[in-house]
């Protein structure tokens, strides 16, 4: 929305009025002798010229006014009315783009009233609009992959590729397709037909395939040239990786600093190996150090090296991705007593295969409901346990591992509900014999929707055995900030929570060149999370290292990725019912005393199947949606989960129409669902064209703009220009995505009739001077609509 | 002997009865028996006897003001067109029945055609036109016959066409035929149509006195504002003054409906009070509740507001109602107040163009509010949306129909909100019925005669 526009669309941005008037060459044009009338903008007094529109005015002076039924080739139309301003002495909003300036008109863009006009005409907007900008699961994804993307390739058995769309946002498909909770799949829409998609399942089905033959990993994009800095990153966990991965690829050369001797972080030392095969593991992390980043083992923060040895020995930026370290303490007597074993050491020892002397034959309690306490359970079952309890404070369907805790059962652990530890229970030599619980009482929900649980006196229980595993969280390890020099500890901020502090958006601490993101930042939490941080802290310190500021609005609003999302009111319910495929996996009794994977992963058929449920609930015009935009810029999120639907974020919702899609035409896509009836589209292909394919049809609430009698376009005089896609200020119509074969042509059958030459829109074929000498030529520069649709565009 | 008119209507005796004088007793299909009670007098006086600033001076100092909605002065109009650069000017009837309980026009159409022919040449001279379209709704068939026959009599005789009684002055009339549409009432969406588009409303400025049908400057009349100007231009502006107010000079066609004993069309002065209008039609059937003023986008006056408000553009449109297409649907204490609301709110959300979204998504929604109302399932903070989106639809407005589509719902509201509470909180009407058709029989006289099919 910030573009600064020359009046007839072509803009260049930046938010701030009057900033980079030099950028554009305003095409507006500027007759010698114009009068000049002064007019005031937004408290300004600014000189325009006689004759143009409030718009036009706004637009050469930068002020931004949204549009999206304005086609600066054509006369104001006025159905979109997102334009509106405004004007003193005047009782309503009047549009920009129909009223001329006058004398000493005082004008406002941006009131309250005039940004709530136009928030209304957005939600009515949304209210109708049957269409996602990111599907669900994208959106809910903390790393944005393009999943129906690469769904699609799957379905073509095209693993390869879907892989490449996969890395493009996330590098480790293999890994997370074993480790990641898919918050993806509870947003799913196939949902409101049968079950979700396997989304997880999915990718780690075809990144396998990929990892498992012997060639180059496939790359999200070429590899760019060397830039010429040098970045360190600390900590080779996922969110350094994904760090080291990303700006290895935009040209930046990486070195990651390891405490531990060997990669991976977490995913190596906090996940057992029975969910992720560290060999495999190790395949997919390699593909950092291909792309040529080095691997400094055995370096700690703190211990071997400081930050201030990093800047001076010259990296022009520095990742902090040091994870979380540091188990938390549960603040009960006799919490260190002999017999309570360390969470995270639990996990270290059983991850590399290293007995635990305590849980062999013990009776094992653990205390806690998240993927730690599920791992350190399961991993006890496997070091030999005799038996294993997980106590948890709140209720099952408030447990981050939910999922897993079934299999834990399966394996034979014992769950405890609602019940906090008081006191861990020690005979007179101080070894554990027991841990004393209090049952707890669900009370009122949290901010996150989850009951507070509160203790309810009188009912202590004590439960028997001899070791203790305490897996309530964990937090990032900072003793090293105190170790900085002066100017650099002055410049990290520790948080309450105790994690170090970033700016949310560009990933950066108060000293210049050091970035910091992962767990460190937000706590122990996903791995899918860490990555999706990485993603972004590489984007921003990839513009960074090429010389943008951060804290210019425009470079922020694209790294901090602002994403609308759109409510959901028509449900699929026509689509034929075929539920999720599902994985095979081990028995209890074949995994529940060996590190081994238990999960088979998918057969091919599996996987081309699962992935072809997919209902591709996407928008191809993302990145040039001028509605998306306005979305965003005038803040109507509305949520699309299905049980945050509400009317609160929209309170317009009501019926709205599932129209279809019309693919018939070769060169057209049209989305009806998309449609927001601004009437661009008719009027250019009337006006300059001269087809005249599409108007408004219907009346009222069902009015829309389509051809007459909603005929394919083939039926209509269209000349497949591609105007109208153009044009367009959203997905409804796009040039559709086509693979250009060469065309034969044979010269000794053509009669030089001429037909084509005239019949072509684009000149590509043109008659010469001497006819009988044409030739047929592909090297002269032609138009390419493909290319057109890829291009990021202000389409105003 | 009779002349035959449209089934549904039916004119009301008493009134002050100016253009509907005559009317069922003079054979529109003789020129010589119009001529006879002073037809064609003021097009003789005006064309042959003044200049065109004296008759637009004549127009503004009776002080016409446009009848079809609006209320714009007629003389304001003539003169921006006049003064508008162009050789080719065009002037505009609309007869086409936007409002189908609105009986004025067509019964003009019907019962004096050659009036409005008459005032169509009149103001085409006044403002330098040499083109007159009557616009008439296809489904017309009566008044499109009769206009026809009037415009080639007048043209036999010498009044329309080439070099009119042998002035200068010429005006080429023809009778236009299109679909009939409540979006037809704006000007610049009958100006659309009349261009083979589809009739949607434009952004204004530039008004069609500037820059209207094919470009040129246009004036756009309904059929009664020009039989008003034939009567003024044939008496005086004097004459014309002498029934109504001050600021609101003349007579209006008004058509009562609704819980009255006597439905139909009256003539009365301007500034005659509602309740007298209500008395014209033999008066109510029970106890008068409320009175819908001014069409789809009527205001509601209770009734202890009727006895003190004067129809006219000044004090009606305070009390929050408007002359619009000038009719009156009366309702009486068994009629719930929502239903009547919601009644005509989805009429004008049926009838919207689907230019602009609010009106094309906003109005739909508000009938889907005051559905949930009358299903007692209303959302936490319905009563309050409506009230914020038809502001917010007002305000981003493009036509005056789409800014009007909320008044019915808005002036019930402000007066019998306790009726919408009753609805929504407890699922009770006060009114005792309130089936959404239950309106529609406070139409049934006109709608018997299929006037209301659009309804």
């Amino acid at each position: 929305m910030t573009f600064v526009g020359d009046g007839n669309g072509n803009g260049k941005g930046n938010g701030q009025a009057g900033q980079h008037l030099e950028d554009y060459a305003p095409i507006w044009p500027v007759v010698p002798g114009t009068k000049k009338i002064s007019v005031t903008i937004n408290g300004r007094q600014v000189e325009a010229e006689e004759g143009q529109t409030i718009l036009q005015a706004c637009r050469v002076l930068g002020v931004e006014v949204p549009t999206l039924c304005y086609e600066p080739k054509l006369s104001p139309y006025g159905a979109c009315r997102i334009c509106v301003v405004e004007v003193e002495g005047q009782d309503n909003t009047p549009i920009s783009c129909g009223t001329q300036i006058t004398e000493g008109m005082v004008i406002t863009t941006h009131s309250e009233r005039v940004i709530e006009n136009r928030r209304l005409v957005l939600e009515l907007i949304f209210s109708d609009h049957d269409a996602y900008c990111l599907p669900p699961c994208q959106f809910k994804c903390p790393t944005r992959v393009d999943i129906p993307g690469y769904l699609k390739a799957n379905s073509e058995g095209n693993w390869e590729e879907a892989t490449r769309i996969l890395k493009r946002s996330l590098p480790f498909p293999a890994i997370l397709g074993r480790v990641c909770p898919a918050p993806c799949e509870t947003h799913c829409r196939r949902e409101e037909v049968d079950t979700a998609i396997a989304i997880r399942d999915s990718h780690r089905y075809c990144a396998d395939r990929v990892l498992e033959v012997d060639a180059p990993a496939p790359l999200p994009w070429p590899k760019e040239a060397p830039t010429g800095r040098r970045v360190a990153v600390v900590g080779a966990g996922p969110a350094g990786m994904t760090v080291a991965y990303y700006l290895q690829l935009r040209g930046h050369q990486c070195d990651v600093y390891e405490a531990d001797p060997e990669q991976g972080g977490m995913l190596r030392y906090g996940i057992p190996e029975y969910r992720l095969p560290k060999g495999w593991m190790d395949r997919e992390l390699n593909h950092v150090w291909e792309l040529g980043a080095t691997f400094k083992p055995n370096m700690r923060l703190g211990r071997d090296f400081h930050l201030a040895d990093l800047l001076d020995q010259g990296y022009d930026a520095v990742f902090v991705g040091t994870g979380c370290y540091k188990p938390n303490e549960m603040g009960i007597p006799n919490e260190y007593a002999d017999g309570t074993v360390n969470a995270l050491e639990n996990l270290y020892n059983s991850t590399r295969g290293v007995p635990v002397p305590l849980l062999k034959g013990a009776r094992v309690v653990v205390i806690g409901g998240g993927f730690t306490a599920i791992d350190c359970t399961r991993t006890s079952l496997r070091q030999g346990a005799k038996s294993v309890t997980i106590v948890y404070r709140r209720d099952l369907k408030d447990m981050p591992s939910q999922d897993e805790v079934h299999e834990a059962i399966e394996e034979g652990a014992t769950v405890i509900f609602q019940a906090a530890p008081m006191r861990i229970v020690t005979d007179a030599k101080g070894r554990v014999t027991g841990v004393e619980f209090q049952r707890m009482h669900l009370g009122e929900p949290d901010e996150k929707g989850r009951r507070r649980p509160e203790p309810m006196p009188g009912t202590e229980f004590i439960v028997e055995c001899d070791t203790v595993l305490g897996a309530i969280g964990q937090g990032p390890e900072l003793s090293w900030v105190d170790l900085e020099p002066d100017e650099i500890r002055g410049g990290l901020e520790v948080s309450r929570q105790g994690r170090l502090v970033v700016d949310p958006n560009t990933f950066r601490t108060g000293v210049p060149k050091i970035f910091a993101g992962g767990d460190v930042n937000l706590g122990a939490t996903t791995v899918v999370e860490a990555i999706g941080d990485g993603r972004r802290a590489s984007y921003a310190m990839d513009y960074w290292l090429r010389g943008h500021d951060l804290d210019d609005p425009q470079v922020r609003r694209v790294v901090s990725e602002p994403q609308p999302s759109f409510l959901t009111i028509v449900p699929f319910t026509d689509d034929v019912k075929e539920p999720q495929a599902v994985m095979g996996k081990k028995g209890p009794e074949e995994r529940s005393d060996n590190f081994g994977e238990y999960e088979y992963g998918y057969t091919h058929d599996q996987a081309m199947g699962e992935a072809a449920r997919c209902l591709q609930c996407t928008c191809e015009a993302i990145g040039h949606c001028d509605l998306r935009e306005a979305a965003i810029e005038y803040e109507t999120t509305l949520n699309m989960a299905i049980d945050e639907r509400s009317i609160q974020d929209n309170p317009y919702v009501g019926v709205n129409h599932g129209y279809g899609r019309d693919e018939t035409h070769s060169f057209i896509l049209r989305d009806y669902s998309r449609c927001i009836d601004c009437g661009r589209c008719a009027q250019v292909c009337k006006d300059i064209v001269g087809a005249g394919c599409y108007d408004f049809i219907g009346k009222g609430f069902d009015s829309l703009v389509t051809t007459a009698d909603y005929v394919s376009l083939n039926e209509t005089p269209c000349v497949s220009c591609g105007r109208c896609a153009e044009t367009c200020p959203v997905g409804a119509l796009m040039p559709r995505p086509r693979i250009l074969e060469t065309y034969q042509l044979d010269v000794s059958r053509c009669i030089f009739c001429g037909i084509c030459a005239d019949a072509c829109p684009y000149d590509a074929l043109r008659c010469g001077p001497e006819f009988e000498f044409s030739e047929y030529q592909r090297d002269l520069p032609m138009l390419d609509i493909l290319e057109m649709s890829d291009r990021e565009r202000p389409t105003r | 002997m009779a002349v035959e008119l449209s089934p549904q209507i039916r004119i009301l005796p008493g009134g002050e009865p100016r253009l509907l004088k005559g009317i069922g007793d003079l054979d529109p299909g003789s020129l010589a028996a119009v001529r006879k009670t002073g037809g064609y007098k003021g097009l003789t006086r005006s064309i042959t006897k003044r200049s065109p600033e004296e008759v637009i001076a004549e127009v503004s100092a009776a002080g016409l003001r446009g009848r079809g909605g609006a209320g714009f002065p007629v003389a304001d109009k003539w003169r921006a067109a006049r003064s508008a650069p162009g050789d080719r000017k065009i002037v505009v009837a609309n007869l086409m029945g936007a409002d189908p309980t609105s009986l004025g026009d067509r019964t003009l159409a019907e019962g004096k055609p050659h009036l409005v022919l008459e005032g169509a040449i009149i103001a085409a001279a006044a403002v330098g036109a040499s083109e007159a379209i009557l616009a008439v709704r296809r489904d017309w068939t009566l008044a499109i016959e009769r206009l026809k026959a009037a415009v080639a009599d007048a043209e036999a005789a010498n009044l329309a066409g080439y070099l009119i009684l042998g002035t200068d002055v010429s005006v080429n009339v023809s009778v236009w035929e299109g679909s009939g549409a409540y979006v037809a009432g704006e000007e610049t969406a009958l100006i659309h149509a009349l261009q083979g588009d589809r009739g949607m409303p434009l952004i204004r400025p530039p008004y069609p006195a500037e820059r209207g049908l094919w470009g040129v400057p246009t004036v756009v009349h309904n059929a009664e504002t020009l039989a008003h100007v034939a009567w003024i231009a044939g008496h005086s502006a004097a004459e014309f003054a002498k029934l109504g107010t001050r600021d609101a000079p003349g007579t209006k066609l008004v058509t009562i409906a609704g819980a009255v004993r006597n439905p139909g069309l009256s003539e009365v002065a301007l500034g005659t009070s509602v309740d007298k209008l209500i008395g014209l039609a033999g008066g109510s059937t029970g106890t008068v509740k409320a009175a819908f003023i001014g069409g789809p986008g009527a205001g509601a006056l209770a009734a202890d507001e009727l006895g003190g408000t004067a129809y006219d553009y000044g004090a009606l449109g305070e009390a929050g109602g408007h002359i619009g297409s000038g009719s009156v649907l009366v309702t009486d204490a068994g009629t719930c107040m929502v239903a009547t609301a919601r009644f005509l709110l989805d009429f004008s959300a049926r009838e919207a163009c689907g230019k602009a979204v609010p009106c094309r998504i906003g109005t739909r929604r508000l009938v889907e509010a005051l559905d949930r109302i009358l299903a007692a399932t209303p959302r936490p903070n319905d009563l309050v949306m409506l009230r914020e989106l038809s502001m917010k639809i007002a305000d981003t407005a493009l036509c005056r129909l789409e800014s009007l589509a909320p008044r019915p719902m808005l002036t019930t509201l402000d007066r019998f909100g306790d009726e919408y509470r009753a609805h929504a909180e407890r699922g009770v009407c006060l009114a005792g019925s309130c089936s959404t058709d239950a309106v529609l029989p406070l139409l049934a006289p006109l709608a018997e005669a299929g006037g209301l099919r659009a309804w």
